[in-house]
């Protein structure tokens, strides 16, 4: 029998009213990846980490970790997740090693398993002899409590609710140098809008969009999708745009191909190949070459790409 | 109810380690002195404002210790009752609307946990600090007037905590369901002033838990009012109102802190 995946959404929906923040979701993140769960603000995405935590309650739909529900299995749930929300907040009067103590006995780790629990994950959060309590604490220094408190019972799925979104870049840094030593040991499913902390630690992506999944990749391969490159190519006429889109379409490099009166755009992995095959199938057809254009694609650019609304 | 305990212990914390600690003593504490202080003085003066007029004659009893006891039954009945209130109403919203709660519910502590815990935090609180300034209240009230009537004292202080683990009961149902310490104190107030209407009321005050209040009165002069009836409805309804806060805060959506 075959492990069940850390995480699996099926045909999960989230409603408030008339709104829909997660609309028939349904996502598998395979045990041990590093997932960012990408999308614009309003994507549904904490709406989507809530109800994977027990904060929230799917409208239809089920959330699985580690093949328990969520709903119908909660305490296994919440004894098997580390769960960070976007801004943790802690009792201001107490410090980070009375904090951690208290998530520790929620967990109910005995007293010597506790303490050194305590101190590896201080260790790791470069808390380490930090005694002041935490209402004195920078936003930095929280959110490293954040994900300390988080990893206390060292869970083997761990959720973060956009953990670099209200940091600094040396915050920044310090995060993702947490999450990036956690790679192999934890699952962590990690929402989003940064694209360069997703690329930076991620191995397994998809993008949420008005609740709804508009891609779901590996990282290697978005990588090589968003290192792809951009033609713009303009025919002499219209007549002769239509004959060169009819050429293009079949070339393996190319793919989106699509005409504008004179003008085609497509995509192409293989720029060399592009470079060449362009002007010899122009060449060869007899056809007239006006205007020929690279640009480069990026992460961003895929993103801006799925999640742009239709009327732009 | 997976975490009650430790839970109760983070609660109990609290309350040594922030302004919980000071806020309900010592009002409670200052009352505690100043009603046997009151009823002393409160006669000389009254003869002293109609003395200033010699129209007006204002025959009035020497105090007794007996008026000490219905001074602080008076207290205890509307300025410490204001303070649970406002203190009550925060107990489950606060935590919620700082975010503080989030990171504990999401850990294996029981939803129920989270409130009882609350509730029974508050409670054992409340009892301290009253049977301390009930002791307080006797020392004093037998240092001015020379004895304490320790039996009126003691039904008073008794009759109005079943009313008032009943009214921390119902702020925690506010505090849940309304998500604001504002909130709940309004309606907190809203309730009391009609627990006290209702006391007014012979039927109100025979069968329901405004009979605890309207009865501290009697207590404290020593007549005993059959009050089995007033307990035992108050027990029901803080009985009630934790059931059905419990309840709600199980299928409660807990929303990201918005500070």
């Amino acid at each position: 029998m075959t492990a069940p995946p850390a995480i699996e959404l099926d045909h999960l929906t989230r409603t408030f009213g008339k709104v829909t923040a997660v609309n028939d979701l349904s996502l598998v993140v395979p045990t041990g990846s590093i997932f960012g769960f990408l999308g614009p603000n309003g994507a549904g995405k904490s709406t989507a980490l809530g109800i994977l935590a027990g904060l929230d309650f799917p409208t239809s739909g089920t959330a699985r970790i580690l093949g328990h529900d969520v709903v119908a299995e909660a305490a296994v749930v919440r004894s098997t997740i580390g769960y960070l929300p976007d801004v943790p907040r802690f009792y201001s009067w107490m410090t980070a090693p009375e904090a951690l103590d208290l998530m520790g006995r929620l967990f109910n780790l005995p007293d010597t398993l506790r303490k050194q629990r305590i101190e590896v994950v201080l260790d790791l959060a470069g808390l380490t002899g930090v005694n002041t309590p935490v209402g004195g604490f920078s936003r930095g220094m929280t959110q490293r409590l954040g994900i300390a408190q988080a990893l206390i019972n060292a869970p083997p799925v761990l959720l973060l609710d956009e953990p670099t979104s209200a940091l600094d870049p040396l915050g920044r840094r310090d995060v993702l140098d947490i999450i990036g030593a956690l790679a192999g040991r934890v699952t962590v499913f990690f929402s989003s809008h940064i694209l360069s902390d997703v690329e930076r630690v991620c191995d397994q992506i998809a993008i949420l969009d008005k609740g709804e999944i508009k891609l779901e990749s590996s990282m290697a391969d978005l990588l090589v999708t968003s290192k792809s490159h951009r033609l713009l190519v303009e025919a002499a006429s219209e007549h002769e745009a239509t004959q060169l889109a009819e050429l293009l379409r079949p070339e393996s490099w190319a793919s989106g191909v699509e005409q504008h009166l004179r003008h085609i755009d497509l995509t192409s992995s293989d720029i060399d190949a592009a470079q060449h095959r362009i002007p010899a199938l122009v060449s060869s057809a007899g056809l007239g070459l006006r205007r020929f254009e690279i640009e480069e694609r990026s992460l961003e650019d895929v993103f801006v790409d799925l999640v742009r609304p239709e009327s732009s | 109810m997976s975490g009650f305990g430790v839970w109760l212990r983070k609660e109990l914390l609290e309350i040594t380690r922030t302004w919980r600690r000071v806020v309900l003593p010592v009002l409670v504490l200052f009352l505690a002195v100043m009603s046997p202080v009151l009823a002393y003085i409160t006669p000389e003066l009254l003869r002293s404002a109609a003395s200033n007029d010699p129209g007006v004659v204002i025959s009035v009893p020497d105090p007794t210790a007996i008026d000490a006891i219905r001074q602080w039954a008076q207290s205890l009945g509307q300025i410490i009752m204001f303070a649970i209130i406002i203190v009550a109403a925060g107990s489950v919203s606060n935590d919620l609307r700082d975010g503080t709660g989030q990171l504990a519910l999401v850990k294996p502590l029981g939803r129920a946990a989270f409130i009882l815990a609350k509730f029974v935090t508050q409670v054992l609180f409340l009892a301290l600090v009253v049977a301390v300034g009930a002791g307080v209240c006797g020392v004093a009230t037998a240092l001015i007037f020379g004895e304490t009537p320790i039996a009126n004292l003691v039904a008073v202080t008794l009759a109005w905590f079943v009313f008032a683990a009943m009214f921390v009961a119902l702020m925690t149902l506010l505090s849940t369901l309304l998500g604001s310490q504002a909130a709940a104190v309004g309606a907190g107030l809203a309730i009391y002033v009609l627990f006290s209407i209702a006391g007014i009321w012979k039927p109100a005050q025979e069968f329901s838990p405004a009979g605890l209040l309207a009865g501290l009165d009697e207590l404290a002069s020593g007549t005993r009012p059959d009050l089995a009836i007033p307990v035992l409805a108050s027990l029901a309804v803080g009985a009630i109102a934790l059931y059905v806060a419990v309840i709600r805060f199980e299928r409660m959506p807990i929303r990201q802190s918005t500070l």
